[in-house]
């Protein structure tokens, strides 16, 4: 076996090896697969090569050589197409082109018009001897090769940095595989060349399974065991001692024992600033970076710890947890109603049935967290407990870490992490950041098992604000009544009644009496639509609703305010509008909330009469979903302020004037109505909200 | 009384104000009544009333509104604002426009001519 055996042998080990990974990494995306079937083509070509540097039988060559071609023949379109995907474009025309040429070529490969013959290299390779139409697949090589290289040069246009250099590493593996194929060609043409064509390709493999390792290719993550890097130089010091043992024996007889106190020495002497070295280079080269407390802090301050639903909160802290740190499982804890388990409410890496998992109150691990308040580190033997009748279930956790969730120092959960992929153990530093995220968790979770109260405390506290307009729809209607009793009163004091017949003064005293009940009854209502708005509820209930119904109790309580700032209302809601599945309490309290946000923002932009206007509008789109559409033409909201505006606790308006949960709580009411509420405004030009309710098509209750 | 005293009523309830109206009428007011606040300041201006009574919540303009104008035209005029509820804040406010005094729906006859009759005869003596 000669040298350039070796180089084709280990390309197309490579390649190999290179496609089951990427496969395996994902075996339902596509660029993953036709990245595979591209490698395997490529490798099985060049394992072919490595069969021509070896096998000497003439006959079985001129086969074998037959064989290989179609590999060489598929490599051209499956190499394109593969560029496609990893650019995220569609296989266009080029692509479909070159499928058809490798067809063609396949079919004309067997006559010796194309390959004629094979030949000797420098006497260490055979290789095809090409007919006059091999100018064809040749062609076809360097179109694709151009096409590509097109290609890559102008998506790394980019300013997306990690994107750029994750596509220079293609750009070079490219140009390698090019080189190599273009000296491949001229071997076969018959031009003097060095054969280097298979170490090219060995290039091309380590250069992509650098990116993927590196810099995330296609996606793929690839965690690089501290152990591994020792494994690896274990290995390099015992082949020192081979070595340097082998060599000695080879020189001096007997020297064996020499051998081995030299390299010995050798190795005691480099081993420590060896180690050293490896270490930084392959945390400089391999690891990826070290990830980022300031991320982790973002995201959870912004994203996780702002939700008001508990089954999203858990998973997506477990989520959040295991993308930034990069480990390997994640369990979150919480007790239950009885208080008498912790069981698991999310859960990374644990399994299928990782809901079953609970832990007993007065397991040790419990009882250490409620003592001690603080993390605990577990150790394979800590909690075995093997004769707990399975209700003890530390171990499947699959845990090295336990933080406690506490609540005013009660344990209300435990949140438990595996090992980091990387294999380093937890730091202090980990640790000090988990601890802080716990107390922020601790509080988000409450809020979120709470949030029917918190919601009711919102209702409650406009409702606080509205005091007036209140008074004021039950004050007007009984002052007119009971102006009209009082004057009925006074007539009679002033002996009016005595000069009038009477039957009049009875009839009039019965007209009277009736609007009497009347007026009754009205004040009666107006308090019942206040009482209803505010009575609590523990659980959502859901039927269906007519929206512009709903719209008009809204607008029936904010009556008083409507206009008392002077506002226009308009209803453009169809009467062929669909209804929603919904729960009726929930709806009210978001289209209150917007509706009287509209109109405090139309009171504090002082506008005139004429420009005080809310809009409402119902409609559907084109995919079914149900639309109403709130506008108001208050002073609109920058875009800044629009991002933070369904965050809880933030506000614009003054002390005293809302709690800063009200739009936070509409977006989760809407959430857990299905539906979604988003906002369009312009500063200075007014605001718009717009509830979109799913269609009946793909409503979904519950 | 030597000469007879002149309320002036702006109300949108036209029950309150016949009503309420009829009565002071007997109890030998002047009295007049308009159920817009536009008409209020015009009849306030033409008229000089000694007591102005004015809804806060009105159809076309607020009572605040009224209360400015009036305060310019006629500066002798008694202002007394009328609604069903004024919290703190505002009552500051309409105060330093020159509010005298409120008065909070339901308004019961008798009770509020004896205080009219009351505020005009300490600012007679003035």
């Amino acid at each position: 076996m000669n040298i350039y055996a070796v180089s084709s042998l280990s390309a197309s080990i490579i390649l190999y090896v290179l496609a089951i990974i990427v496969y395996f990494n994902n075996t339902n995306k596509f660029l993953n697969r036709i990245y595979s079937i591209q490698c395997i083509v490529i490798a099985s070509w060049i394992m072919g090569c490595f069969g021509e540097s070896i096998i000497t039988n003439y006959n079985f060559l001129r086969v074998w050589d037959k064989a290989l071609n179609v590999f060489a023949i598929f490599s051209i379109p499956t190499f394109v197409h593969t560029y496609y995907a990893i650019l995220g474009e569609k296989a266009g025309k080029p692509v479909k082109f070159l499928y058809g040429l490798a067809i063609g070529l396949l079919l004309i490969s067997f006559s010796p018009w194309y390959i004629s013959d094979i030949q000797l290299i420098k006497g260490v390779r055979y290789i095809s001897k090409p007919g006059p139409l091999y100018i064809i697949f040749i062609m076809g090589v360097v179109y694709g090769f151009c096409l590509c290289l097109y290609k890559v040069a102008k998506a790394m246009k980019t300013n997306d940095d990690r994107k750029k250099l994750q596509l220079t590493y293609v750009m070079m593996a490219t140009g390698s595989m090019f080189i190599a194929a273009l000296i491949y060609l001229a071997m076969v043409l018959d031009i003097a060349v060095s054969p280097l064509d298979n170490t090219l390709n060995s290039v091309y493999g380590i250069l992509i399974a650098y990116a993927i390792v590196k810099h995330n290719l296609m996606d793929i993550k690839v965690f690089i065991k501290k152990s591994v890097v020792f494994a690896s130089l274990l290995c390099l010091a015992f082949s020192v001692v081979v070595g340097i043992t082998f060599i000695t024996q080879e020189l001096i007889a007997g020297g064996r024992l020499i051998g081995l106190a030299i390299s010995t020495f050798i190795i005691v002497l480099i081993f420590a600033p060896l180690e050293k070295f490896l270490i930084n280079i392959t945390d400089r080269y391999l690891f990826q970076k070290k990830y980022n407390p300031a991320d982790l802090i973002r995201t959870f301050s912004k994203d996780v710890l702002r939700v008001l639903d508990i089954n999203v909160l858990v998973r997506m802290t477990t989520d959040t947890l295991v993308k930034i740190i990069r480990i390997e499982t994640c369990g979150l804890l919480l007790r239950n109603r009885d208080g008498n388990l912790y069981e698991t409410a999310a859960a990374v890496g644990l399994g299928d049935n990782w809901r079953k998992i609970h832990i007993r109150k007065d397991n040790e691990m419990v009882n250490y967290l409620k003592s001690t308040k603080t993390y605990i580190r577990i150790t394979n033997d800590d909690f075995a407990t093997p004769n707990n009748n399975n209700a003890t279930d530390t171990a499947s956790l699959k845990a090295v870490l336990a933080i406690p969730i506490l609540i005013h120092g009660d344990l209300i959960g435990i949140l438990t992490l595996g090992r980091k992929r990387s294999d380093e153990s937890y730091s202090r530093d980990d640790i000090e950041l988990l601890l802080m995220l716990a107390d922020a968790l601790g509080i988000a979770i409450s809020n979120a098992l709470n949030f029917e109260d918190i919601r009711q405390k919102e209702k409650l506290a406009t409702i606080g604000t509205m005091t007036a307009g209140i008074k004021h729809d039950i004050g007007t209607p009984i002052n007119k009544t009971s102006a009209a009793v009082q004057k009925f009163l006074i007539e009679r004091e002033f002996g009016d009644h005595k000069k009038m017949p009477s039957e009049e003064v009875i009839s009039n005293a019965y007209d009277l009496l009736a609007r009497c009940q009347m007026t009754f009854e009205k004040v009666s209502n107006i308090a019942a639509k206040f009482a209803d708005f505010a009575k609590p509820k523990r659980k959502a209930e859901v039927e269906r609703i007519k929206l512009s119904k709903s719209v008009n109790d809204a607008i029936g309580i904010l009556e008083r305010e409507i206009q008392a700032k002077n506002i226009t209302v308009t209803q453009d809601i169809p009467d062929s509008l669909p209804s929603v599945v919904a729960d009726r309490d929930y709806i009210q309290q978001i289209l209150f909330n917007i509706i009287r946000n509209g109109a405090q923002a139309i009171e504090e932009a002082n506008r005139t009469k004429e420009n005080a206007i809310i809009e409402i509008k119902g409609s559907t789109d084109k995919s079914g979903n149900i639309l109403i559409e709130i506008s108001d033409t208050g002073a609109g909201i920058s875009a800044e302020e629009q991002n933070k505006l369904f965050e809880p606790y933030y506000t614009t308006k003054p002390e005293g004037k809302g709690t800063g949960l009200g739009l936070a709580i509409v977006k989760e009411l809407m959430e857990r109505n299905n539906g979604t509420i988003s906002v369009k405004s312009a500063k200075g030009q007014g605001t718009t909200f717009i509830l979109q309710f799913p269609g009946a098509n793909h409503e979904k209750t519950g | 009384m030597k000469k007879r005293a002149k309320v002036l009523l702006i109300d949108d309830d036209y029950e309150y104000i016949n009503g309420f109206g009829d009565f002071l009428s007997r109890m030998g007011y002047d009295v007049y009544k308009t159920g817009t606040g536009t008409d209020g300041i015009r009849l306030a201006k033409e008229e000089q009333p000694d007591i102005v009574m004015c809804d806060l919540l009105m159809l076309d303009i607020n009572g605040d509104e009224v209360l400015k104008e009036i305060r310019k035209d006629s500066p002798d005029s008694i202002f007394i604002m009328v609604s069903a509820y004024v919290d703190d804040k505002t009552k500051d406010r309409l105060r330093k426009l020159g509010a005298h005094s409120f008065i909070e729906k339901i308004v019961v006859f008798k009770p509020t001519e004896l205080y009219i009759r009351n505020l005009i005869a300490e600012k007679s003596k003035k």
